[in-house]
């Protein structure tokens, strides 16, 4: 059997990161890691190279927005696919929301999804990115 | 004209200029121009008319005289009357005999009981738009308005533009920003409640997947994330109430040490579950003061929460929580973390509605609430914060009701 596909988890409410694992369980069986700022979760990337990091934006330390952009930065984890989950409203943009804090992404991550978090979206998400 | 009345001029119109530059508030400023124009220009009665713009009508903003107290809540439709042709026109307008012209309208002497024969009627215009204008009605002596008169009309009426202008502008400045903050709080709450219910979501699906796999640890795990989220709502509304309402202390005579021992008993549990070291240092000799005991323990409360949070996952993280005496009549309360800090940045923003640094943790409420039952009390809270190595938050109260904070 293939060894377990590796998902980065990072969000600063353990309650978030508990929802996540319950959802992912329901599409497979992951090794999933989880950091509460965006500074231990660089760590983390950049140490496990997982095949999602799930990214929530507004975390103490590191938002999620400076950890995306670092992550784009450095050619070991650019192509690390990642899901922003936010509370802001996706209406106005992810570009627009970093630019609001003073951030310039220069990419745009695989997809974002909108708190609350619907299980069938966040589900059928994952399963496109990692061709399940 | 003699000297005598030349003087009398100059020194009116440094009046109005004066009056104009004072910081009284609008309407003040209108009053005392309007009085000085009626006492110097010797009229039986005079009146400012102001241009509503969204609908064209004519509003008495201020009536001097006898037939004050019937105008004022007088409107009148655009180009009626001597005041309505001259804000059309923008051009003053004498009528020395008003019965032997057409614009006269009847109206107002018919609502007053005042009579008018005389009228000189000068319009205040702002560089980009006509404002309204100023009246003055019946010289107390008999005689005609003439081309002096109009002039130190047009005089006064020129200051009277200018500080009515700037009054607008002012308006619709803190009106539009009385709107953006109105949005940003909305956000802010959005965000908010947001991450509330992400919270409940994430707690119902554990719950339904414990139950499809029979599994009581699951139901247990997300039951309790459900809970907690709605405590975390009660909260939030609980805050989002106490910023939004003005009111005053209730006060009581109280032993603050007592008040904040409360605190600090109910927080130990919790301090004990994330590895806080939480300390208590009452100064013995505080006795009892006056304060809203209710409200000082939701300062308190929010203040040893966040600390608690600042302290995380830090090792050998402690609060400490002491009381002090600060001169004779104030008191201290400080609340001193060994946690992260908050950087310098940041510290200007902490007592901002919606502006928080924790994360989906915040609502960003807490402070600013904490802020204003301060400040309710007639008291201050100080912060000092070093990155790395913590931060301090000090109330400073006053022992007894200060008279203007009000009472029960």
């Amino acid at each position: 059997m293939d060894k377990k596909m590796t998902i980065l988890f990072v969000d600063d409410e353990q309650d978030n990161i508990d929802f996540g694992e319950a959802m992912l369980m329901g599409i497979g069986d992951f090794d999933v890691q989880s950091a509460n700022n965006g500074f231990t979760g660089l760590e983390m990337a950049t140490q496990l190279k997982p095949s999602l990091i799930i990214l929530d934006v507004q975390m103490p330390v590191m938002n999620g927005f400076q950890m995306f952009a670092e992550l784009k930065k450095n050619p070991s984890t650019a192509h690390i696919p990642v899901i922003m989950l936010t509370g802001i409203s996706s209406t106005m943009g992810m570009q627009y929301n970093a630019k609001d804090m003073g951030i310039t992404l220069g990419h745009e991550p695989n997809a974002y999804i909108d708190k609350p978090v619907d299980p069938d979206i966040f589900q059928n998400t994952v399963k496109k990115i990692l061709g399940l | 004209m003699t000297r005598t009345v030349d003087m009398e001029i100059v020194t009116a119109l440094f009046d109005v200029s004066r009056a104009i530059s004072s910081s009284l508030e609008l309407s003040e400023i209108l009053q005392r121009v309007m009085d000085l124009t009626t006492k110097v220009m010797r009229v039986e009665a005079s009146s400012m008319v102001l241009l509503d713009e969204e609908t064209g009508e004519l509003i008495f903003y201020i009536a001097e005289g006898e037939m004050a107290t019937k105008l004022k809540t007088f409107r009148m439709k655009s180009g009626e009357g001597v005041v309505g042709h001259v804000v059309q026109t923008k051009e003053a307008a004498i009528v020395n005999d008003v019965q032997q012209d057409e614009r006269f309208f009847k109206k107002v002497d018919v609502k007053t009981g005042f009579v008018t024969k005389s009228i000189l009627c000068v319009p205040l215009v702002s560089p980009t738009r006509v404002l309204g204008a100023i009246e003055v009605l019946n010289k107390l002596d008999g005689s005609d308005f003439d081309d002096l008169d109009k002039l130190f009309l047009e005089s006064i009426a020129g200051q009277a533009s200018i500080a009515l202008e700037n009054a607008m502008l002012h308006d619709s400045i803190v009106k539009n920003e009385r709107m953006a903050a109105v949005g940003q709080a909305v956000a802010g709450l959005a965000h908010c409640i947001k991450n509330v219910l992400n919270g409940v979501q994430g707690g119902s699906y554990i719950i339904d997947m414990g139950l499809d796999k029979d599994n009581m640890a699951f139901v247990q795990k997300g039951w309790a994330t459900v809970k907690k989220n709605n405590s975390f709502m009660q909260e939030l509304v609980l805050d989002m109430l106490t910023y939004s309402k003005e009111r005053k202390p209730e006060y009581e005579e109280c032993d603050v040490n007592g008040t904040v021992a409360a605190v600090v008993e109910l927080m130990q549990e919790k301090a004990k579950a994330v590895g806080v070291t939480m300390l208590w240092h009452p100064e013995p000799a505080l006795g009892i003061v006056e304060l809203d005991s209710k409200g000082i323990k939701r300062c308190v409360l929010n203040l040893i929460s966040n600390a608690m949070d600042a302290c995380g996952q830090k090792p050998d993280a402690s609060v400490t929580v002491s009381t002090q005496l600060y001169g004779q009549h104030s008191f201290k309360i400080l609340i001193k973390d060994t946690g992260t800090g908050i950087p310098p940045e940041a510290i200007p923003k902490l007592f901002q509605v919606f502006f928080s640094t924790k994360g989906s943790k915040g609502t960003g409420l807490g402070l600013a609430v904490t802020h204003k039952i301060i400040k309710e009390h007639g008291g201050r809270i100080d912060v000092t914060s070093k990155v790395g190595s913590g931060t301090t938050f000090t109330i400073v109260l006053p022992r007894k009701r200060k008279k203007n904070t009000g009472g029960k």
